[in-house]
């Protein structure tokens, strides 16, 4: 079965009472039981448990990850901390993608540091080093590709391996590029992680995330801090998520089509100095974008001749980019790291995970291609 | 611009002044945008601005003003659930090393915190009963002891602890109290010296069980330092159920006292069985915590607990009899529910600890929704007749 009609189908039967085709939103907190002796005959207690909504939406995004089962959460942080607090004890240590998104960098170093566990943030583009940081008591390889905003790739496939022959699960975060471009777990790695918030919603509608997991024992492990520490998707979030997931492909499809094209305009613009899109043939990884996923996504970044300055001028000259920092909806959103997102990061730490000055970061929508190519256009040409 | 632009940004609606929306819309939007770079970068901007929906959303704002002053506190943060909220209360206070009280007699999933995963973070625990103010003492002394968790009253057994004499000692050692208040009630114990309040926002805030959700609630710098965690950790609340339970909050008051009232009621009509061993409803005069729930509360809510004088297969029994309570979890909702305590509460006990938390086969616990008092009693009388014979 194709992807688009599993997007469409999987995890989704109709309602068997009425025939309703959507799966209704079961807004309740809890489950009457037939008898206290069948408790849990049914699989529904207490929604924090469990929600016929919610999983709807785990079984559908298992199927399009491949993986045994999913758990979801209210936000993608929650979903990392959950990986996190599944794997890792005091006194262990994790290995993590040197370019991570900067909240799963924070709750690495601000939250569980404080607990005992030790990370190495390397360079998992770099399988050797990888491979280096590995210790005794590794319990977890956490990267993200392509990462936020760098588009820096890691090779799912080596790092896999290393994970592998160290008997210690490799999880993926796969928020760019969700299943339908890209898939962890076929790749070799044993988890895959999202903010649903981003493409599976596509609609900035909700915030969530998810954990799929290749076999049921990790799933086991990470469903129980799931419930124990009720960090929980809410029903409608869950069937906002199911609506949007039914268009992934064909927007996904789309928007980056536009990135490509975008990409390539800004590539020929005198006030570009740089354009990263895994699509183009100069980025640096192009091949390995090529090998490891079936498409290139909608996120982009370049760099504007004239530093802080100039991206911060052409933030404000945009019309139809919407100045947001969230990525994977169908409007266009630009951001400008050095002032936005990363504005309380030291200029060393910023630079240590590649962000310049003039690094600007395009979250391309769905828009007619030729409308955001001329809002670029116009804004470029006022530097 | 194009029709396919359009779409994606599409007309705004201004309302003429004066014409507002009596209710506050959802805010469902998870991006908040800013007129420039600059706008967005004030500091005013920064601390009290929208931006990302996982950070802060206006509807959920609005809850936690809201709750926090239903408690007598100045901030919130609102959390996906209850349990969420504890977390949220305890890794904020807590580091490797360091120690955290709690008591037998708490809700099952906090025991289930302290006893299996926090060790895995470093953290030590030590659980007494929530009336051994002596042994209290002992381990609040301990340098390493850092932080208090409790229930007033507590979940399932009702027992009331004596909030004043329990914060005393925790403040003469410098201990960090967290209050998870979910079954005193939003308007209750306010007044004391707790430094964080926990609740269950599915309880009686939302009222209506069809919502999940949680708060922590303090004064406003110890919220403004736990923030970040709470960004960091994820645990945001969906801002529809945020609206569901400002709606469940309208009729707060008003549901509670018909809880209460209609609690006592049926507390008292059990209390007058031959099946009945024991009733533990601090609203009830023979109640041993019923003098100090009179000193510290307004109103005991809609949980009760009582033993029957029956076998597990007699008590699952009668609960089975039952019509109008659902057997099922949770609490506070406008239907009556019910729940086999040992099954549902007491899973993770040994029979040495069920015993001290007074935890038998019959005890069965009660949430008394807002149906009249005649029906529930009715049925409940029906129950005893088919199982007692």
């Amino acid at each position: 079965m194709g992807f688009t009609t599993k997007q469409i189908h999987a995890g989704v039967t109709p309602d068997p009472e009425t025939g309703s085709i959507l799966t209704p939103v079961y807004q309740t907190t809890t489950f009457v039981q037939e008898s206290v002796d069948k408790y849990l005959a049914k699989g529904y207690s207490y929604s924090r448990s469990a929600n016929p909504t919610v999983r709807a939406l785990e079984e559908k995004l298992a199927v399009l990850e491949e993986g045994v089962d999913c758990t979801c959460y209210s936000t993608g942080m929650a979903a990392i901390q959950a990986v996190i607090q599944a794997c890792l004890s005091a006194g262990d240590h994790a290995i993590v993608s040197d370019v991570a998104y900067g909240g799963t960098y924070r709750i690495c170093t601000k939250v569980y540091q404080r607990f005992g566990v030790d990370f190495t943030f390397s360079n998992t583009a770099d399988p050797d080093a990888v491979a280096a940081a590995v210790q005794d008591n590794t319990r977890l390889i956490l990267t993200e590709t392509p990462a936020n905003p760098t588009l820096k790739l890691t090779d799912i496939q080596a790092i896999s391996e290393i994970a592998q022959a160290h008997g210690v699960p490799h999880a993926v975060d796969n928020t760019f590029l969700t299943p339908f471009y890209q898939r962890p777990l076929e790749l070799g790695a044993d988890i895959a992680i999202h903010s649903t918030t981003k493409y599976f919603d596509g609609h900035n509608a909700t915030v969530g995330g998810a954990v799929v997991t290749k076999s049921r024992a990790l799933d086991e492990s990470i469903r129980f801090i799931q419930n124990a520490s009720g960090v929980i998707m809410s029903p409608w979030v869950a069937w906002l998520t199911l609506q949007g997931i039914k268009t992934l492909s064909v927007r996904l499809e789309r928007q980056s089509a536009n990135a490509q094209a975008i990409a390539e305009f800004l590539g020929s613009h005198p006030r570009v100095a740089k354009v990263s899109y895994p699509g183009l043939k100069s980025f640096e990884q192009h091949e390995l974008a090529k090998t490891q996923a079936s498409g290139f996504g909608a996120m982009l970044w370049f760099e504007v001749e004239g530093g802080v300055a100039a991206g911060k001028r052409l933030m404000d000259s945009v019309e139809l980019c919407m100045l947001a920092e969230n990525l994977g909806s169908v409007e266009t959103l630009i951001t400008h790291p050095v002032t936005m997102t990363h504005a309380d990061v030291e200029e060393a730490e910023r630079k240590r995970v590649g962000i310049t000055d003039g690094l600007v970061r395009l979250s391309v929508g769905l828009e007619d291609v030729e409308d955001l190519i001329g809002d670029l256009s116009q804004a470029l040409d006022r530097l | 611009m194009k029709k396919e632009t359009r779409v994606t940004h599409q007309p705004e609606i201004e309302l003429p002044e004066g014409n507002e929306p009596l209710v506050d819309p959802v805010y469902r939007s998870v991006k908040f945008t800013f007129p420039s770079i600059g706008a967005a970068l004030t500091p005013e901007a920064r601390r009290e601005g929208f931006d990302y929906t996982r950070d802060a959303n206006p509807t959920t704002r609005q809850l936690e003003l809201l709750t926090a002053e239903l408690q007598g506190r100045a901030d919130g943060i609102c959390v996906a659930t209850g349990m969420a909220a504890v977390w949220l209360s305890v890794l904020g206070n807590l580091g490797a090393g360091d120690r955290i009280v709690f008591f037998l007699e708490c809700y099952r999933p906090i025991r289930t915190m302290a006893r299996e995963r926090l060790p895995r973070l470093g953290i030590e625990f030590t659980m007494l009963s929530v009336h051994d103010h002596e042994a209290m003492a002992a381990v609040f002394a301990r340098d390493d002891t850092k932080a208090l968790i409790f229930e007033a009253p507590t979940n399932p057994m009702l027992q009331v602890p004596d909030i004043s004499a329990i914060t005393a000692l925790a403040t003469q050692h410098g201990v960090t109290t967290i209050l998870d208040n979910t079954f005193g009630g939003l308007h209750n114990h306010g007044r004391f010296d707790i430094d964080y309040y926990v609740h269950s926002l599915t309880k009686y805030a939302s009222g209506h069980g069809d919502v999940m959700g949680g708060v922590v609630i303090s004064d406003e710098q110890r919220i403004r330092a736990l923030k970040p965690l709470a960004v960091s950790m994820g645990a945001t609340l969906d801002p529809g159920a945020a609206f569901l339970i400002l709606r469940g909050l309208r009729t707060y008051y008003l549901r509670h006292r018909r809880h209460s009232e209609t609690a006592l009621a049926v507390a008292e009509f059990l209390a007058g069985r031959s099946e009945v061993e024991r009733v533990f409803y601090p609203g009830l005069e023979s109640d041993p915590g019923h003098a100090l729930a009179g000193q510290q509360m307004d109103g005991c809510g809609a949980v009760l607990s009582f033993d029957l004088k029956a076998d597990k297969k007699q008590a699952w029994a009668f609960i089975d009899a039952l019509e109008l309570f659902a057997t099922t979890s949770s609490v506070g909702s406008t239907e009556s529910l019910v729940a086999p305590v040992k099954l549902y509460f007491g899973r993770d006990l040994s029979e040495e600890e069920a015993r001290r938390a007074g935890i038998v086969d019959g005890t069965v616990r009660l949430s008394v929704g807002l149906e009249h008092p005649d029906d529930l009693i009715a049925d409940l009388d029906r129950a005893f007749a088919a199982t007692f014979t």
